[in-house]
């Protein structure tokens, strides 16, 4: 039946359908990539070639391209230290709301115990309450914790974790819409696969270790996937929990390069082009993991509804 | 002896259960602790705050009662960031649905590379917000930028566009709406999996076209994803703030600013914290509403 279908010479509509298929295919496509391919033509650019002339045909020429833009990025506007920075925050909170995420989706999964229900309630419910609504009382409140940074019992005289790395990283140490993703994933595996562990006297933690983590490899790999794509691209929290260039990410340190509070207002020049040039810094990594993991960040949206 | 193997074995059990419980609330205090501390005494802070004038940093603090609602409501600058918001939504969500449907429809068939142009759609959303700003102004810039060059051709004469109090918004959504489309059309790409061929073969026998295809199966069938995105997309729309700060910093003149964006100028630019708060106050309120009729649709919708 398929083959007598696809032997048959297409009519004159279905010609023209698949031609306009191919056409929508194409726009799209071009719409998604341009500006990638844009920034990276303009952010090859030699002084003054981009910022005068805009678009030539030269661009594209490989012969014109410069990597100048990209050495001062990195030396003279900091990218380097904002990359430094963000890659610890980015791996600190993949590592830790990984781990936390999956224990408590374990324990909400698997196992029985008082209150179960109330408290997976209390996590379900903290998924509906965004960063926007908090960064404000929690800024407040990581300023004003007692007897940290110089603070006193009552929280005053100090700065608390402000500006520090502890307070970039603390509250984001879990992911309540991942506990959600792990409990569904760990509900799904047989339940005499840890019983026969557990009579053999292995305690919970060694369960989930030896056990349940072995299993849920595909799970894993989503979670932390979007975990370190989530922060490597923080922008709020990092911005008004830094006040010193030492812990700009890369967005906020970019933002910062934009706006002239760095160091590169005085090369006008090459502004334009160095400034691309960090933006494509800032994007190549999640660039990368995307190409390697494709499949996973695909899966893991059908599996979340997360955009 | 029987009766010592089964008292034994019922204290073994009974052992099990009790480490069991032990270790159930230990391992999952390092994720319930943080998300008390870190999510929801916040929310109640903002709401307590939200009575008062505070100011962060020497930590004085002045009872008002409701005043900071009063002001907000009576406060122009108030009104245009809700008008903005609700202006950026308007245009973002219908236009992020739709882009993201017709791109799904495109690309919901089996031909070569189909896993590469989905992910190449889709590359957008994970990118850096600020990052793909910084590219997009440079876009917008008003005598070299790509999106003037491409509109001269038409015929249109070249603005700053993202100075001008009329393509400033416009900008910042066309913006949202293609860093955003890649997520909604993965959603909708979902949903179109699910639908049974079956469904399609019976209607073909009965001789549909293309057309009744899509406007009798598939966008009937798809209408749950549809309110999901329709919601979430609200949610997310209330909340536009790395793409305001990093292209118009909310100007020009507040013609762009949105509430997050008032609720950090407030807080921290103005030190004006308990009227930040607020703002966070009634935004959450917001969410909270968009939230229960997302939740009130899935639990009471049928599967087909």
């Amino acid at each position: 039946m398929a083959q007598t279908r696809r032997l048959r010479l297409p009519p004159r509509e279905e010609l023209l359908f698949r031609t306009l298929l191919i056409l929508g295919i194409i726009v799209g496509l071009i719409i998604a990539a341009l500006p990638f391919l844009w920034m990276a033509v303009s952010s090859l650019g030699t002084a003054g070639m981009v910022i005068r002339i805009g678009f030539t045909w030269d661009m594209f020429n490989p012969l014109n391209w410069s990597l100048e833009p990209y050495v001062v990025a990195w030396k003279m506007a900091s990218i380097s230290k904002y990359i430094r920075t963000t890659t610890i925050y980015a791996v600190a909170v993949t590592v830790l709301a990984t781990t936390t995420s999956s224990l408590a989706g374990y324990v909400f999964g698997r196992l029985r115990f008082p209150a179960r229900d109330f408290l997976f309630g209390l996590v379900l419910a903290t998924m509906m309450i965004p960063g926007s609504v908090t960064f404000l009382p929690l800024f407040i409140l990581m300023l004003r914790l007692p007897l940290l940074g110089g603070n006193d019992i009552f929280g005053a005289g100090g700065h608390g974790l402000y500006n520090s790395y502890a307070g970039l990283i603390l509250p984001n140490v879990v992911s309540a819409s991942s506990i959600f993703l792990f409990r569904q994933f760990f509900r799904t595996l047989p339940k005499d696969l840890e019983d026969a562990a557990r009579i053999d006297g292995c305690s919970e933690p060694m369960i989930w270790l030896r056990v349940i983590m072995p299993l849920s490899g595909p799970v894993v790999t989503v979670v932390a996937l979007f975990q370190f794509q989530g922060s490597w691209n923080a922008f709020v929290w990092p911005l008004v929990m830094s006040s010193s260039e030492r812990l700009y990410t890369i967005s906020v340190g970019m933002y910062s390069l934009a706006y002239g509070s760095g160091s590169l207002t005085s090369m006008a020049e090459l502004f334009q082009s160095v400034l691309l040039a960090g933006s494509v810094m800032a994007v190549l990594p999640i660039l990368i993991l995307f190409i390697a993991f494709q499949r996973q960040f695909v899966q893991g949206i059908a599996l979340t509804g997360l955009k | 002896m029987a009766v010592g193997t089964v008292s034994r074995f019922q204290e073994f059990r009974a052992e099990l259960r009790r480490s069991e419980v032990k270790w159930a609330y230990t391992l999952i205090l390092p994720a319930v602790l943080p998300l008390l501390i870190f999510t929801v005494l916040p929310v109640l802070g903002a709401i307590g705050l939200s009575f008062t004038q505070f100011d962060a940093f020497s930590a004085t603090m002045r009872w008002i009662g409701t005043d900071n609602y009063g002001v907000a409501f009576e406060n122009d600058l108030f009104r245009t960031t809700i008008r903005n918001t609700l202006q950026f939504t308007v245009g973002f969500v219908p236009l992020s649905m739709a882009v993201g449907f017709s791109a799904a429809m495109l690309l919901n068939r089996r031909i070569r590379g189909i896993s590469f142009l989905r992910g190449a759609y889709y590359l957008p959303v994970l990118t850096s917000t600020i990052a793909m700003g910084i590219a997009w102004m440079w876009l917008f810039q008003p005598q070299v930028g790509l999106v003037s060059l491409a509109l001269k051709l038409f015929g249109v004469t070249p603005k700053d566009w993202l100075n001008s109090p009329f393509t400033a918004m416009p900008a910042v959504i066309g913006v949202a709406v293609w860093k955003a489309f890649g997520g909604t059309m993965l959603i909708y790409l979902a949903g179109l999996q699910g639908i049974p061929e079956t469904f399609y073969d019976a209607a073909k026998v009965d001789g549909a076209g293309r057309w009744q295809l899509l406007r009798f199966i598939t966008w009937p069938l798809l209408r749950p994803v549809t309110f999901y995105l329709f919601i979430i997309g609200m949610i997310d729309s209330l909340q536009v703030f790395d793409l305001v700060m990093i292209m118009t910093e909310g100007g020009p003149a507040f013609r762009t600013t949105t509430i997050v964006h008032q609720i950090y100028l407030n807080a921290f630019k103005f030190n004006q914290m308990g009227y930040a708060s607020a703002m966070a106050v009634l935004l959450f309120i917001a969410i909270a509403v968009l939230t229960f009729f997302n939740w009130k649709f899935f639990s009471s919708s049928l599967e087909y």
